[in-house]
């Protein structure tokens, strides 16, 4: 077989380092090498990131400084001035959403905004009317409301920002309404809400579904989900009793849920696995995967030690060196292995 | 984030002729360098280099509360330095047996993490000064920055350097050089990465360059976050701590605003953006406004610093670092003890809207950015 001419491989970034370092292209050319090639952005790219920026900053500093200015507390004003001004904002961001369109940024930053005003508007009416409501039932109110912006904005961070809000009422419900006696199953619904949603994003994807081709939100709701299970199989393993103010009593077995965490996150990595290796190539959640499973494996050979005599030092030393080694050879191995994907997959693009 | 459009070498060569930037004559060079040079592999992504870091870290624990176990209290100070060089010693020699294999690297990782460990706890206890030790690890740091051949030690050793400076500075009398510091690291993250690629005459200075480009803004990051944790340093270091420690947060907003001029000048230059007099006027007014607002956190500045380099490099990594920071520092910017929330959230609806206002003005109504 002919060897290919070098002149015709593809200009990447090593190659093109490679003939500075041989002093072949200078600092200058391999500048403009760069911006040839692509590794660097062209003007209109940088155009638009200027223009992206200032506008995104813009609108976040206008965002915060409302919600420093309702967190103020101000006595002073009657209500219907706090009121009539959050309202007015409202109805003015609606108006550019509507004026500049969804597909717009400017469009999408507003509608943004305004899920985010009607929080504010929420929490001014739960500090002005003591209603007694719990916090849990503030947001699940805020992301009922946001639900049908959501849905019509079709944007990834708007979506992300929905299910930030879920997961506090989650978070809220388990602590105000279930208590401590049920933690894990807190856990295992926040596993399953997370889960679902990904799932759909994922789905969503394999469709050519043109917003949700962004890698950053599934990836940081997928670590989300891999550290949920992983907290709640590591309570299983540790688990010692409860005492549940219910029957005011000392309980030393597990509780229904707490006996799901094992299987759950099975199931979780069995989705990882599934997802990201045989279906889709996803190396990130791959390594989050497998650090997760070095977590466990530690956590696994100290919940050994609750069958050692604690006065044994020689025992809880070999735990250690025992931990120790298995994570240096678990690393050492997933990271070889996830090295070698990558190549593999690069080489198959 | 890609601009990247298939183009080969051939291609580009041929641009570079016709502007200029090379001779005809040169396309022999090119050719002998591509058919001579061995096929770059591409680099671990940065998750398994994290990866990496987090597991040594989690092995270096089990394995020094392994050791301390056995050793007991028998062991001295200096017992713990000598053992301490011991190890970093023989993770040297396990590097530098076989330095691509991920096993065996990872094995001398974790016996570096705890020779580090030891020889620093060991020296303080031997000389009981919290000064002297961390003098001794800029020293150890420093070595192992040039000797070990890994980027994540070489990661956390330059992390521990600049930490011990930090630290260093808090102990004496001139608190706000911490300010200083911080802008001096911002010049060289940008001096770095402006002049990338991470060249050096050996393969030592181009992968401590690499580290540094990281480890640079990481510090300068870690510094300008140092004000908003007083109340935690206060607990370490006693009651002598108050804010009036970390005042004079103006030397940082005034160095990272220069800077920022700097680079936008810099790159209009490079790329010969068309209406380069307007930019210029829109972005060092835009810029003076956020340093101006932000100047008591001027984390959220050099944050915009190093996404515009992050973004001009193309490195997703760097992008993604200062977006965390600038999130936290725009969240801290609520626990800051200087200003009341209320005249906060005035200067944050104002500029915001001055931004916003500029925006329209140069990019709206001019028809500055032409959509395909």
């Amino acid at each position: 077989m002919p060897k290919r001419n070098p002149l015709q491989r593809r200009a990447s970034l090593p190659r093109l380092n490679a003939l500075v370092e041989a002093r072949v292209l200078s600092q200058d050319a391999w500048e403009r090498a760069c911006q040839i090639a692509g590794h660097t952005p062209r003007e209109q790219a940088w155009l638009k990131f200027i223009s992206r920026t200032i506008l995104t900053l813009g609108v976040v500093f206008i965002l915060v400084g409302i919600g420093f200015f309702s967190a103020y507390n101000w006595v002073e004003p009657h209500r219907f001035v706090v009121f009539g001004g959050i309202q007015v904002a409202l109805l003015a961001l609606v108006g550019f959403v509507y004026y500049w369109g969804i597909d717009a940024l400017l469009g999408r930053l507003a509608l943004l905004a305004a899920s985010v005003l009607v929080g504010v508007l929420l929490v001014v009416i739960s500090q002005e009317y003591q209603t007694g409501a719990d916090d849990y039932q503030l947001f699940a109110t805020w992301a009922l409301l946001m639900l049908a912006w959501v849905l019509v904005g079709q944007w990834g961070p708007l979506w992300l920002f929905w299910l930030v809000v879920v997961n506090i009422a989650l978070s809220l419900y388990g602590d105000q309404i279930v208590g401590s006696n049920c933690d894990a199953g807190i856990y295992l619904a926040a596993i399953v809400l997370n889960s679902a949603a990904l799932a759909v994003w994922e789905r969503g994807r394999s469709r050519e579904i043109e917003w949700l081709q962004a890698r950053w939100i599934p990836n940081l709701v997928g670590t989300a989900i891999l550290v949920l299970a992983t907290v709640v199989s590591i309570q299983w393993l540790t688990f010692d009793g409860y005492y549940d103010w219910q029957s005011e009593s000392y309980q030393s077995s597990r509780y229904f849920a707490l006996n799901l965490a094992p299987f759950v996150y099975l199931g979780v990595l069995g989705g990882v696995i599934y997802g990201y290796y045989l279906w889709k190539q996803d190396l990130y959640m791959l390594a989050v995967g497998g650090f997760s499973v070095i977590v466990m494996t530690a956590a696994v050979i100290f919940s050994w030690a609750a069958d050692f005599d604690y006065d044994s030092e020689f025992g809880i030393m070999t735990l250690a060196c025992l931990a120790g080694i298995a994570i240096i050879v678990e690393t050492g191995v997933l990271a070889t292995a996830l090295v070698h994907l990558h190549r593999h997959w690069e080489d198959d693009e | 984030m890609n601009f990247f459009r298939y183009s080969s070498i051939e291609d580009v060569i041929e641009q570079l002729i016709d502007e200029g930037y090379l001779e005809p004559e040169d396309i022999d060079a090119v050719t002998h360098v591509l058919a001579t040079s061995p096929e770059p592999e591409s680099p671990a992504p940065w998750f398994v280099q994290v990866l990496i870091g987090l597991g040594a870290w989690l092995a270096a624990v089990f394995c020094l509360l392994s050791f301390a176990i056995v050793m007991g209290s028998s062991i001295q100070p200096a017992g713990a330095i000598f053992f301490g060089l011991m190890l970093s010693l023989m993770a040297l020699a396990v590097k530098y047996s076989q330095p691509s294999d991920f096993l065996r690297g990872q094995f001398a990782l974790v016996l570096a993490l705890m020779g580090q460990i030891q020889a620093i706890v060991g020296f303080g206890g031997a000389t009981e000064s919290v000064t002297a030790t961390l003098w001794a690890t800029i020293i150890l740091e420093a070595i192992l920055l040039v000797a070990y051949p890994g980027l994540v030690q070489r990661f956390i050793s330059a992390a521990l350097i600049i930490g011990a400076l930090y630290w260093l500075i808090l102990l004496g009398p001139l608190t706000w050089a911490l300010h200083l510091l911080a802008t001096v690291l911002a010049a060289l993250t940008v001096a770095l990465w402006v002049r990338a690629p991470f060249l050096g005459d050996s393969t030592t200075q181009r992968g401590i360059n690499q580290t540094l480009s990281y480890a640079l803004p990481t510090g300068m990051f870690g510094g300008l976050l140092l004000p908003v944790l007083e109340l935690h340093l206060r607990w370490v270091a006693g009651s002598e701590w108050t804010t009036a420690n970390f005042d004079k947060p103006l030397i940082a907003s005034a160095g990272l605003f220069i800077l920022a001029l700097w680079l936008i000048q810099e790159i209009l230059e490079r790329y010969h953006l068309a209406g380069r007099d307007r930019l210029v006027r829109l972005l060092g007014g835009g810029t003076f406004l956020i340093a101006v607002a932000t100047v008591q956190t001027p984390g959220i500045l050099a944050a915009l610093l190093v996404l515009t380099i992050g973004f001009w490099r193309n490195d997703t990594v760097l992008m993604g670092l200062a977006l965390a920071f600038m999130t936290t520092f725009i969240g801290v910017f609520y626990y800051n003890l200087q200003t009341t929330l209320l005249v906060k959230s005035y200067i944050l609806l104002t500029t915001g809207g001055m931004l916003v206002g500029l925006w329209y003005l140069v990019f709206q109504r001019r028809q500055v950015i032409k959509e395909k």
